[in-house]
């Protein structure tokens, strides 16, 4: 027995650069199938996770996808706007709690998420440094953000220009980081957040600037009617909010007509939902409500569909390949047809000739299962973060 | 073409995911069931609430008993505590100026005074200022002592009243029998402070601090406003620039006891005083105490008068 494993493993290291492709194809073809199904199958848990634990959500009427895709991971670019007295108005129903949402602006490629604090109790959001935003102007970071930029407690993040050419515009505001989120799992590791005040100051709708009644701000005011002090647009405004400061900061307007992108109710039972929902139906036509679970599912029957045909596609390819391996398998033992003849004149009997041809298919197939079976487990645990990473550097 | 971004945001999402999805997404951490708790800016909403909801939800006022509540900026400790609050009272009429500059979730938040917005004081001489391209902006503001009207009590009282009920809709029954003898407690002081006004005719009244506006709308008290300290003796010219304005029949309201001195100067300018306490702080005694007692000093001081 010992001597046909001699004679086995000569001929593998012999002919390893065959055999290596041979095991390459058929783990690739045994593995990529699967890692598809499972990268998938996580996705659209993960998704349909996200959309579950926010089952109903508010917006400006539209494509009920992008306002679901917009709330749950702030990924729309120009999302609709919806008044902010819609809050009170979602309130005022009684069947539910609202928090708002607003995620127009973003600080370099990270979005910044305007909200208020019970967003964080909502998603069970854990601080793993500092503390949660409580001032106008603070920020709390996701820990990818954090990673990403290598910003911590006490460093700056900066609001980027919806537009590099508008030079009348608002200017970046520069936010303190008072906390930084422990990993979640989830979108918000990837988010800057604020209260929904501090976007609107990001926006330009609120301000804080030098005092005009005082002895340094006589250079800005024009006149003075009653009890109105009218001043030019050089009075200076401040691009940080300190403790300073902070009292000079204030809004122009009412803020029920200022600006959100979307309202996530959050009713205590599923009838208060069921009842909010139909409120929303019934009675207003200017927003949206939207159960962004339904809506996420419909969006992954298709992406179920383009992966079963991508599977299929994978299917076909491997049936090329088992194809093309059975033909080496089958040149092989034509080749080899000397060495049959040979051992057999030495002695060799025909059980023990034909286990030593089967040793390379052998060899071959259980490499390939093995090395295929690492690979699916490596999947499951990591298949995504990997390919993220493979994908960002 | 329609389908196609969505399905591009899942494969993108597919590849940039932010997380291994093998990790059990139920080890999210979830937080501790957190402590329950209501909290009051000042004194009057700390009892409407505290005799509300009972011994069923604690009831915090975090401004310390020696600052007046209008006056008042929370550090960062007490916003903290206020954004763990279960509901938030606030007065309303800028009450709270710092209220726009902190982060509070809105549907905590209650304005006690909003439902009578068409009845706040406005006050004058406010300046407002316009710059840029915005144009004007007002920064004016109104009274805040709203509770002196007790009418406007009432409907602060009824607004607490209507956010516990609509947080705790199993307590409503109680907390609907509770404003029943609050609001018949308040009409009683309402009534004790009409029957002054009723016994006080068009005499002069002097107030210590700009506070009664409400108070003096809606018991048709008018009078002159200064901004003397019970605590601090007022100058030289302050006293003369009095005696000046003094007439025979007037009476001087402050918001708390003179000091002795204070008082023995007022008594030798035979000018009578009596105490009405607003009652914004927080005090060993309630709220409703505070103004029976001031009830009582005035039905003492017309009967003095009589």
């Amino acid at each position: 027995m010992g001597d046909l494993f001699y004679l086995g493993a000569r001929y593998i290291s012999h002919h390893r650069v065959k055999l290596l492709v041979l095991t390459f194809a058929i783990t690739l073809v045994s593995w990529l199938p699967v890692a598809i199904q499972i990268i998938v199958d996580q996705t659209a848990e993960q998704l349909l996770k996200r959309a579950e634990d926010t089952p109903l959500v508010i917006g400006a009427p539209g494509s009920p996808l992008e306002l679901s895709l917009g709330s749950l991971y702030f990924r729309a670019k120009t999302p609709a706007r919806l008044e902010y007295s819609e809050l009170k108005k979602v309130e005022a129903t009684g069947y539910a709690r609202a928090i708002p949402l607003y995620y127009r602006f973003r600080a370099q490629d990270y979005p910044i998420v305007g909200t208020s604090p019970d967003y964080f109790s909502y998603r069970g959001l854990q601080l793993a440094n500092g503390r949660p935003a409580a001032l106008l102007g603070e920020a709390v970071i996701g820990n990818k953000v954090a990673e990403a930029m290598s910003l911590g407690v006490g460093d700056h993040i900066i609001s980027s220009p919806e537009s590099v050419f508008d030079l009348a515009g608002v200017y970046p505001l520069k936010m303190p980081v008072v906390g930084v989120l422990a990993p979640s799992l989830s979108p918000d590791d990837e988010a800057v957040f604020v209260d929904v005040k501090t976007t609107w100051v990001i926006q330009g709708l609120g301000h804080g600037h030098q005092d005009l009644n005082k002895r340094e701000a006589i250079g800005q005011v024009i006149k003075r009617e009653g009890d109105n002090l009218v001043a030019n647009a050089s009075v200076r405004q401040f691009n940080t909010i300190t403790s300073d400061n902070l009292d000079s900061f204030h809004f122009h307007g009412e803020s029920a007509g200022f600006p959100i992108s979307a309202i996530i109710p959050v009713a205590p039972d599923d009838k208060s939902a069921a009842l909010l929902l139909g409120h929303f139906q019934e009675e207003r036509e200017d927003v949206q409500i939207v159960r962004s679970q339904r809506v996420i599912s419909q969006l992954l029957d298709t992406v179920f569909t383009v992966r079963d045909y991508i599977v299929v596609g994978i299917a076909v390819v491997a049936i090329a390949t088992a194809t093309v391996a059975l033909l080496v398998f089958y040149l092989s033992l034509r080749l080899r047809s000397g060495e049959r003849f040979t051992l057999a004149r030495i002695g060799a009997s025909r059980l023990q000739v034909q286990v030593l041809m089967a040793t390379e298919v052998i060899c071959v197939l259980l490499i390939s299962a093995v090395l295929a079976t690492v690979l699916i487990f490596l999947t499951r645990q990591y298949g995504i973060s990997m390919m993220q990473q493979l994908l960002l550097t | 073409m329609s389908s196609f971004r969505p399905c591009l945001f899942v494969l993108i999402y597919c590849c940039l995911a932010l997380v291994g999805c093998g990790q059990d997404q139920s080890s999210q951490q979830r937080t501790e069931a957190p402590e329950v708790y209501i909290a009051a800016v000042n004194n009057p909403l700390y009892y409407f609430a505290n005799r509300l909801i009972g011994d069923q939800v604690q009831v915090r006022l975090s401004v310390p008993a020696d600052i007046d509540p209008a006056q008042w900026q929370p550090s960062v400790e007490d916003l903290l505590q206020l954004q763990g609050a279960e509901l938030f009272l606030l007065n309303g009429a800028g009450y709270s100026p710092w209220i726009a500059n902190v982060s509070l979730a809105s549907g905590r938040v209650v304005t006690t005074a909003e439902a009578v917005r068409n009845h706040w004081v406005e006050l004058e001489g406010q300046v407002t200022h316009s710059h840029g391209p915005q144009g004007d902006h007002a920064h004016g503001g109104y009274a805040f002592t709203t509770w002196m009207d007790m009418s406007l009590a009432k409907a602060q009282a009824k607004a607490v009243a209507s956010a516990i009920s609509a947080r705790w809709p199993q307590w409503s029954d109680d907390v609907s029998e509770r404003l029943s003898a609050l609001l018949a407690d308040i009409d009683e002081l309402n009534r004790g402070y009409q029957e002054f006004a009723a016994i006080s005719g068009d005499r002069q009244f002097i107030y210590s601090h700009p506070v009664y506006q409400y108070f003096e709308r809606a018991y048709g008290l008018p009078g002159h406003s200064l901004h003397w300290e019970p605590e601090v003796m007022p100058s030289e010219v302050e006293w003369r620039e009095l005696s000046e304005k003094l007439q025979p029949d007037a009476l001087f309201i402050w918001e708390a006891e003179p000091a002795v001195d204070i008082a023995a100067k007022m008594n030798a300018l035979g000018l009578p005083f009596v105490v009405i306490a607003p009652g914004a702080n927080r005090s060993e005694t309630d709220w409703l105490s505070l103004q029976r007692a001031n009830v009582s000093r005035l039905q003492l001081q017309g009967m003095v008068e009589e």
